[in-house]
């Protein structure tokens, strides 16, 4: 193993792990807030992603503007697309038994799969920005700058959304909704809102994660979502449920510790030993590497 | 005490859960600067009827106005805005939020300025708050954590200040600390509806109180001549004969310190 290899594999793992930490920030968001599993937070990934690439065309060829405006548009589409979801899917069964919400966006996921793969076909879509990204030198190696970017973009999305719940109003109300949304009502806050708008946040994450993911492998595809989801389900895991900073940390050890496997066994037993290990993990450490002890109200 | 219109008035409330009457037409006023206290024995719809003014649970019949305005159809988290806060039974602080944070949502509905000068007046009020700022309120004591809760809904400033069970689940000591807090903000013109199990501390402070039996009022009148009344000294401070005590009498306090 040579240095520049080892640096290669470092900014691979960070790029894919930056996609599964934006994909477990936006699940653990949701998960927080509602109490609830958003199954179909791969396919927000997805559509957002089929979506972006059905108005890229229109987009001016404005080279590293032109990423910023994608990854713009993608956190628009998203947020809509949850905010649809919430209203229509959790808002309704709000009251009923907690396995309701479960099977819902377990419909969801398999309707959107399917309705894209109808209206698309199931084959690989080309996703291509128009920016020639080229590569760059890291001490001994050469990478590309679009693993850089997509790594860099994985890291300031979820420090400027730390800033925003800790250091806002808005923020402060949707933690709060998240802890007690009982007392959160009686300080004032309207927590169908804020439930609201944690689901977008969440599904904008979701379609950031979707663009940069399409960016990365240069495709996209009717069931992408179903890697997304479980990938960042484990990612959420490793952190521990219900910890956000946990969710990118989990995300991040995600992606670099699939690199190296694939490097060193082999790509054919990545998912089998990443997933051999989250039991092992799960059962020695049940609130995750990162998190403490689940208060019982998770 | 004014002339005019009480500040709250409730008028045959009644709450049901599933048919099951918990609060039975009662009818009750608190005027301006008072501080009025229900009492009552567990179960006898106390915290329903502070949950139902405060909007948590849905009022079946009847009608809650402050300042003369309906409250019936507001929905829970606009009434704070409108003037009325409940520290709800259980303190219920957000344990992973900071003390400031607490303070922060407490001041939800009120502008920076306002939220700023709220701040001011609790830490005035509680300097070990100021302190302990920083600190998540869940690793704050029992007592500490009443404080915040008292504190956090006096940042919205309110008209009305309902209290739930402010004592519960706190030693001796500490419940004299709130109970001295109560007669601080009363002094200061704060208007209290005020629910205690703990009856003899609370008829110590409270100008009027109310006895609610089965959701229910049985009794009312001046703080002072219920404590003195052979009835309710009997039957909820626990004075007389253990033969004329009845076996709805209240449990004894829980006193957990923490």
């Amino acid at each position: 193993m040579t240095l520049p290899v080892l640096i290669d594999q470092l900014v691979s793992g960070l790029a894919i792990g930056g996609v599964y930490a934006l994909v477990a920030l936006g699940f653990a968001l949701i998960f927080g807030v509602l109490r609830a599993a958003q199954f179909a937070h791969g396919e927000v990934y997805m559509v957002v992603a089929f979506l972006v690439l059905a108005v890229l065309p229109w987009f001016p060829a404005l080279g590293p503007l032109q990423f910023l405006l994608v990854i713009v548009t993608a956190a628009i589409f998203g947020a809509i697309a949850g905010m649809l979801i919430e209203r229509g899917v959790f808002r309704p069964l709000a009251d009923a038994p907690h396995i309701a919400p479960i099977i819902s966006t377990i419909g969801l996921m398999i309707l959107l799969q399917n309705l894209v793969a109808y209206l698309k076909g199931s084959e690989l879509h080309r996703f291509a920005l128009a920016w020639p990204q080229g590569n760059v030198s890291v001490g001994p190696a050469s990478v590309p700058v679009l693993k850089l970017v997509i790594f860099g973009t994985a890291l300031v999305i979820p420090a400027l959304l730390q800033v925003a719940l800790t250091r806002t109003q808005l923020g402060r109300a949707i933690r709060a909704t998240a802890i007690d949304a009982e007392t959160a009502r009686l300080m004032g806050v309207n927590t169908a809102r804020t439930s609201l708008v944690a689901f977008a946040i969440g599904s904008a994450l979701a379609g950031i994660a979707g663009v940069l993911v399409g960016a990365l492998y240069g495709v996209v595809y009717s069931t992408m979502g179903v890697t997304a989801l479980v990938k960042g389900y484990a990612a959420t895991i490793i952190g521990g449920v219900g910890n956000l900073v946990g969710a990118v940390a989990g995300g991040l050890l995600l992606g670099l510790f699939e690199v190296f496997v694939a490097s060193y066994v082999s790509p054919r037993w990545t998912d089998a030993i990443v997933y051999t290990l989250l039991i092992v993990l799960l059962a020695l450490r049940p609130q995750g590497l990162v998190g403490r002890a689940i208060p019982e109200k998770l | 005490m004014s002339q005019s219109a009480p500040l709250l008035a409730v008028n045959d409330l009644t709450v049901t859960y599933g048919g099951i009457r918990a609060v039975d037409r009662i009818s009750f006023s608190l005027n301006e600067g008072e501080l009025v206290a229900l009492i009552g024995a567990n179960g006898a719809g106390k915290s329903s009827t502070l949950r139902a003014i405060a909007g948590i649970v849905p009022i079946a019949e009847g009608d809650v106005r402050l300042a003369g305005e309906s409250l019936r159809t507001v929905p829970a988290h606009e009434i704070p805005r409108r003037g009325l806060v409940l520290v709800p039974e259980g303190r219920r602080v957000f344990g992973e939020l900071t003390v400031l944070d607490n303070l922060y949502l407490g001041g939800y509905t009120r502008s920076p300025e306002e939220r700023a000068a709220g701040l001011e007046r609790v830490f005035a009020l509680f300097p070990r708050l100021k302190e302990r700022a920083s600190q998540a309120a869940g690793t704050l004591s029992g007592g500490e954590q009443q404080m915040l809760a008292i504190g956090r809904a006096l940042m919205a400033n309110p008209r009305v200040l309902l209290l739930d069970e402010p004592s519960l689940g706190l030693a001796p000591v500490v419940v004299e600390q709130v109970f001295d807090l109560l007669r601080r903000l009363h002094a200061e013109g704060v208007s209290m509806l005020l629910v205690e199990q703990n009856a003899r501390m609370a008829l110590a402070v409270a100008d009027r109180a109310y006895v609610l039996q089965t959701g229910r009022i049985v009794m009312s009148g001046a703080a002072a001549e219920l404590a003195a009344s052979d009835e309710v000294r009997a039957r909820y401070l626990g004075a007389g004969r253990l033969s004329t005590v009845p076996l709805d009498a209240p449990a004894p306090e829980p006193e957990e310190a923490r």
